[in-house]
This record gives C-alpha cells, structure tokens and sequence, in this order.
C-alpha cells in the first residue's frame, strides 16, 4: 500500500477512487465522510498545518505513506518535500522500478539532502537522470549495488548536484573511468568516495564471476589521477578490490587530497611502497587504514606511517605477509590511539611484535593475529599484562597459531572486557582450558571448533513405562 | 542468535565449504566421515576433489543451517540474498531431500545469483552422497527443461546418462536414476535423436548382466524397447545381429509364413524382443531364482504377443516357454510354476510341465 502511495502522481490520487466502480451513493457518502474528515476532524482543528508538517518531519518513509493516505488534507502535508530530506529505500523496499525513483525526486525537489537507493537493482540512468535534474541540492547519495547504471549517472550527478559531499557507487559493474572524470569536474566538494567491489568488467568487456571477495573493477590511475585533481577536499576514499589501482594514482591522490582520514586499499595488490610512503607524509590526519592483501607492501611504508600519521585508529593489513617486527615496533612507538588492528597472515611477526604493542597501544580494542604462526604464549602473557588488555581489548582472534596453549588462556583471564576469541585450529587448545577460561568469564564467546555440550535429553518427553494408576499400583 | 553463541563454527564451516564448492569444479564426491570425538581443528576435509565431513558436526551445522533457513523462508518479504549460498549449500549436502531448500535455490537461479552449469555440477555432488533422492533428479531436469532448454547436443545427454548410470551403480533399484535416463532419452526422442537409444540399450545390457537383482534397470530396458520397436527409425543404429535369434526360434517353415505378409521391420523388431529373451533366458540360467529376471520375462512374452498377434508366433512362443521351463523347473521351481500359472491365464498359452 505504502508504495502505491509513492509512485501515485498527486493530483491523481482522489481521481482513483472517482475512477474505481463505486455506486453513486456510495460515492456521495464517501466525499461526506472526506470533507467530515478534511475540515472538521479535531486534529486539523487543533493543530495548525505548520505543527503537522513540523510532527511530519521526523516520520520515517513508512509512516509518511501511512499519513499519506489519512486524507486528502494530509495527503498533501505527508508528501511536502520538505519531509522527504533523507530517504533511505534500503530498509524499505529495494524492489522499486524507475517511475518510482522519478516521482519521488519531482516530490522532494531541491529538499532533498540523502537518498540512499542501495540494492535497487532495476533503478536505471534514465530515472537517475531526472533525479539530478529536479533534486539539486543532493549532498548524499549511495547507489551501492544499482547494477544497471552506467557512466551517464555520473555524468548527469556531476552536471546538475554540485553540492555532492558523499557518493557510493560500490557495485555498479558498469561504470568506469568516465565517472570519476565527470565526478571530478562537477562536483568539487565531494568529501568521500566509494568504489568498490564493482565486478564484471575487465578492459576487455569480458564478464568474470569471480571467487567470494576477488572482484575486478575497470577504473586505472586516470580515473582516480582525475579524481584527486577535481576533489580535494577527499576525506575517505574507498577502492576494495581495484586490482588495477596503481601506485601513481594513489600518489596523485596523497598529494592532492591531503584531508584524507579513511583509506580502504583492500586488495588491490598492484600498490607499492611508494604509494603509501606517499599517503604518509601528505596525508598525517589518517585514521583509517586498510591495506589488505597488497601483498607487495614492506616495511618501510609502516615505518614511514609510524613517523607521520600518529592519529592512525584502525590498520587492517591482513595479507601483507612481508611485514615484519620492525614495522611494528615504530608503528606502536608513536600511534598510541591504535583502536584495531587486524594483522593475519602477517606470517613473520614474534611475540615481539605483540611485547611492543602491550606497552606501545594502550587503546587497542580489537586484535587479529590469524595464521600468525610465530606467535607463543609468552607474547599473550606480554600482551595480557598491559594496559590495553585489562580495560580495553575485546576480541583477540588467535586461529591458526599452532604455538598457543592452554597457558595463553590463563593469561587472559585478565583481560576483564574480553568478549570475543577465536581459537579455530589451535591444536595445543584443549576442551578444559576453555572450560577453565569461561569458569572465570563465562560471558566470553569462545570460538573453536568444538562440539557444543549438548544439554541431556530431558526426560520428561520421554514416554512413561506405566500409566499414572499402574505405577501407583 | 542464541544459535550463535552455541556453535560459533557452523559459520566458519559453511564458509569453508562453500568455497571449496566454488573454487573446484572438478569436485566429485562429498560423503561423511565417521569421527565421534571432536579436534579443534576443521571438520571439512578436502582430498583429491573428494569433499568429507566429520561427523560430529554435522547435527550443529545442520542445526545451524535449518533455522536461518527456514526463518528466511518465513519472513514475508522474501530478499534475493548471496548470504543464503552457503547456508544452502550446507544444508543440501547433508539432508538433500528438502525440497524446500531447492525451491530457494530455484529461485536464486532464476534472480541470477546463481549459475545453471554450477548448480549442475553442485547436484552431482550432492548426488555422489544421495544417489537415490528424486529432488536432486528433479532439480536438474528443471534446470534443464526451464533455464537449458536444449537436447540436442549428444554430449550433454550423454554426460546426463553417465550421471544417471552412477547413481544407479550406487543404491541398488535405484527407480529414481533410471527415471531420470529415460526422461532425457525421451527429450532426445522428441529432437528426433534415435542414436542414443539403441547406444543405451546395448549399454544397459552389459549392466544388467551384472545386476541381475535390479528390476529398476531390467523396467528401464522394458520402456526402452517399446520405444524400439515403436519405431522403425530407433531400430537403424541398432548394431547387433537379430536374424540368429529369429533363426532359433521361428522352425523353418513358420519363417515363410512369417515373411510373406510382414515387412522387413516387424522381423526387426520381433529380432529385437527375441534377442533380449534369449539373453534373459541366459540370465536365467546362470543366475538361480532371481524374481527381477522371470518378471522382466514376464513382459517379454507379453510385448512379442503385442507386437504381432498371430498364431504362429503364439506358437513357437508356445514351444519355446516349454523347453525353457522343461529344463529350469527344476532348478528355479517355483518361478517356473508361477510363471506357467501365468502364461495360462494372462496369455492363454497352454503349457503342460512334465
């Protein structure tokens, strides 16, 4: 119902019941009970239209199409722009057509500020293109998963939303080089940028599904190159599985857009050191940075980060498997507000590593030492001896370290906030050492590959030998 | 959620599992491997494209899986979603026969998030666990009619035969594998493909040698050749030689008679239907007492009456069914008895046992 609401034209709406093959009376009946409703229902009486639209305004989509079809009277005020700022049709309903699109972007005008039309797979260029047009002051904008767009989106955002902060076009295997160049010229303010996991297309237009999380993308160093000239105020920059991203375009935008704070490089393993040496000394408000699987990344470049970028929370470097332990102890001399770190198959680090951590990371929250093979008990003894450990760690993942005994778990009973630990294939790991570690902390949620403890089949389904009589006979 | 914090590993295990599935595609076998007593190391064992699990798992996993599933069959805004992949490929592979659960993956087929030739390749798998659930037969024969929809390629149905012929091999009677076979030589039928026909009933004949107990098989070769001697066009790849057995059993006179009115094709196909009764009166004889072979002969002399009603076949079927119960009554006593009690009533062949 909500939907037939949206995708009504306004002045149609009282037209459908006229057309519907209703008798005449009932006809009549119907307009008395409308205009009984419209004009002198206490509500309207009460409340000025100004205080509706003022309640309107914190309705989600949901129950604005509910108010939409109250009255005619509320009909109108639920469907003002001026509600429609932030439509998000993700929660809602994703299975929306083109038309759908148009009249809401005729509705909401310059109102609106974000529309999220994530997963709406059959929204095309041509609904998206009116969108544009009607609704310029667009800030927000994610169409993460809208498969069927191509460059002429990008072309029609850059034209006609010049005040674009935030687009997400994660997912649209369409789309290439061209966006960005568009997106570049049109749209100078533009503050973040996703573009990831978009699948399908190589430079040869051949489609490839590929395994799980290995997905290509058709942008190249032009693209980004443009990108970073066109936007300078970039602050998270978003490219998971660009296999084809290269160091020059990382470069080009560590040098241009020197606000960046996120940076999400997952995957995308052609990158050298030079591009993140380059990120370092340009961009020293960093935060965020994910690098995983850029395989050919060394040391240098957490070195150079350690020296530069000391507001670093959050380094993802799962894959990076030429880090050693002298990265991470400059990294944990100078960024001591590290929150998360996830370093599996960092195969090279020591308990060393861990030992620097302990004293260097007071802040850290979340580790992740997967497949770190070298990593003992007396690293988790280090680690569990810190700061960090006892107030804030709350998920250690120690999966496939084949060193870890029992005697890790009885050092982490310190670690009071401890939710989360991982121990898949940690063979020295026995039943009773996790049985001992929930006895201390039974709010722990302990992953391993045991077999959970059944409780006992409960006898009372079972059936009775005897009848109640027989047996007290 | 509750189910979570129970086994935390079922989501790790379906993961692993569903990317063994989509990484190999020459996977062949998935089976369970009995290991009571749980390690803490993974349950999912990979070798040589054979896919095991141990045992102790799998009434967690299943747990797991069943659950999510049905709660997401169950929501009224049914979301096209990849994460149910996994979750059904687990589930499928350990309990094959919900049909609900290959109604999800219909349907994710026809979304496009999943590919027919994998699905294919998928079945076969879990058909290597299940050889006898008619859901896996059913399943591929909808990818085949709805998504495929093309016979006409020899290789295909071939491949399909094979795949039919394995899982036949693998559950003894197995109604459902031969089904499945004769539904695609049907398919071929109608593309006027009369070369697999005969290529399976020379096939089957070799097999059913060896399962002489398989009246599944012995039902399929029945269907086969009233198709056979149908039509004269699925007799032309026929390659063995039918006038011995026409020789043997019409005297020399009763052939006269025979050829005159007839032509050509009705000596073939009675050929046919007297080489596969000389060949199950072999079978007979080696094989003691086995019922599959005296019903399969059952129908035999039924079919050859059928073909060509008159008297003088009705005769030498007549002298024919005498010696060959002459010389097995002894042996095979009590199939033989039932088998003139019925030759008597059914066909009104009257046989008198010494």
């Amino acid at each position: 119902m909500a939907m037939e609401t949206l995708t009504r034209d306004v002045p149609s709406s009282m037209q459908h019941h006229n057309n519907s093959s209703i008798s005449n009376m009932k006809h009549s009946y119907v307009q008395l009970s409308k205009t009984c409703l419209d004009e002198d229902a206490q509500i309207n009486k009460k409340l000025p239209k100004e205080l509706l639209l003022r309640i309107f305004s914190y309705l989600d989509v949901v129950s604005l199409c509910r108010c939409a079809q109250v009255s005619r009277a509320w009909n109108v005020l639920a469907l003002d722009g001026s509600n429609w700022q932030k439509i998000d049709l993700f929660e809602f309903q994703t299975d929306v057509e083109g038309p759908v699109i148009e009249n809401i972007s005729r509705r909401c005008g310059g109102f609106l500020r974000q529309i999220s039309l994530r997963g709406c797979q059959s929204v095309g260029d041509g609904s998206l293109k009116t969108l544009a047009q009607c609704c310029n002051y667009i800030e927000y904008i994610n169409l993460n998963g809208c498969k069927r767009i191509t460059d002429s989106t990008s072309q029609s955002l850059s034209q006609y939303c010049k005040k674009l902060l935030s687009l997400d076009i994660g997912s649209c295997s369409m789309v290439t080089d061209l966006s960005l160049k568009a997106i570049s010229d049109g749209c100078p303010n533009l503050t973040s940028v996703n573009i990831s996991w978009c699948d399908g297309i190589t430079e040869n237009g051949k489609f490839f599904t590929f395994v799980f999380f290995l997905f290509y993308i058709f942008y190249n160093f032009e693209g980004v190159e443009a990108l970073a000239h066109g936007c300078p105020k970039l602050k998270s920059f978003i490219s998971k599985g660009c296999t084809r991203m290269t160091t020059r375009a990382i470069s080009c935008l560590a040098q241009h857009c020197t606000q960046l704070e996120v940076i999400n490089l997952h995957g995308c393993n052609n990158i050298e050191d030079e591009a993140v040496i380059k990120l370092a000394n340009n961009c020293n408000s960093l935060k965020y940075l994910c690098l995983a699987n850029c395989s050919l990344l060394t040391d240098s470049c957490l070195v150079s980060l350690a020296e530069q970028c000391y507001q670093l929370n959050t380094l993802e470097v799962a894959g990076c498997s030429q880090f050693t332990d002298i990265g991470f102890l400059a990294l944990s001399k100078t960024c001591h507000l590290m929150e998360k770190m996830d370093l599996e198959e960092c195969v090279f680090i020591t308990d060393s590593t861990l030992f620097h951590l302990a004293m260097g990371c007071p802040r850290l929250e979340n580790l992740s030492l997967s497949h770190c093979e070298l990593i003992t008990d007396e690293g988790i003894r280090h680690l569990s001896t810190s700061t960090c450990a006892s107030e804030h760690l709350a998920v250690l993942e120690l999966d496939n370290c084949p060193l870890i005994t029992d005697a890790s778990l009885e050092h982490l009973i310190n670690c009071h906030n401890l939710q989360r630990i991982m121990l898949y294939d940690c063979q020295l790991i026995t039943r009773n050492g996790i049985k001992r570690l929930r006895t201390h902390s039974p709010n722990i949620n302990v992953h391993a590959y045991f077999a959970p403890v059944t409780p006992p089949p409960s006898t009372g389904n079972s059936r009775q030998h005897y009848c109640r009589c027989c047996a007290i006979l | 959620m509750d189910l979570d914090d129970n086994f935390p590993a079922a989501k790790r295990i379906i993961t692993e599992i569903q990317n063994i599935v989509n990484s190999d595609s020459k996977l062949k076998e998935f089976d369970l491997v009995i290991q009571p007593e749980s390690q803490n190391k993974s349950p999912v064992i990979y070798v040589d494209h054979c896919l095991g699990l141990e045992s102790w798992c799998v009434r967690h996993v299943y747990e797991y899986v069943y659950q999510r599933l049905i709660s997401i069959r169950k929501r009224l805004k049914r979301q096209v979603s990849n994460d149910t992949i996994p979750l059904l490929t687990s589930a499928l592979l350990i309990n094959p026969e919900v049909l609900t659960f290959w109604n999800m993956r219909r349907e994710l087929i026809l979304d496009g998030c999943l590919k027919p030739d994998d699905e294919l390749q998928f079945s076969a798998v879990v058909l290597s666990f299940k050889p006898k659930c008619a859901e896996i037969f059913t399943y591929r024969r909808w990818i085949f009619f709805n998504i495929l929809k093309d016979f006409s390629s020899n290789h295909v149905i071939l491949n399909e035969l094979t795949i039919g012929l394995t899982a036949a091999a693998g559950y003894p009677s197995n109604y459902n594998a031969w089904n499945h076979c004769y539904w695609f030589i049907q398919k071929s039928l109608e593309q006027e493909n009369y070369s697999l026909i005969s290529h399976q009933w020379e096939q089957t004949k070799t097999w059913c040698s060896e399962h002489v107990s398989d009246h599944s098989c012995m039902q399929y070769r029945q269907r086969l050749l009233k198709c056979l001697v149908a039509d004269k066009k699925c007799l032309q790849h026929l390659e063995c030689c039918t006038s011995k057995s026409l020789m043997r059993f019409f005297n020399s006179d009763e052939r006269h008679k025979l050829m005159r009115p007839s032509e050509d094709y009705f000596d073939e196909a009675i050929g046919v239907a007297l080489d596969e009764l000389y060949f199950n009166e072999d079978l007979i004889v080696m094989y003691q007492n086995h019922e599959s072979l005296w019903n399969h002969r059952r129908f035999l002399c039924y079919l050859l009456l059928d073909i060509y009603n008159i008297d003088c076949i009705k005769e030498a079927l007549m002298n024919n069914e005498r010696r060959v119960s002459t010389k097995l009554s002894r042996s095979n006593e009590l199939y033989v008895k039932k088998h003139v009690l019925w030759l008597q009533t059914a066909l009104c062949i009257p046989i008198k046992l010494l």
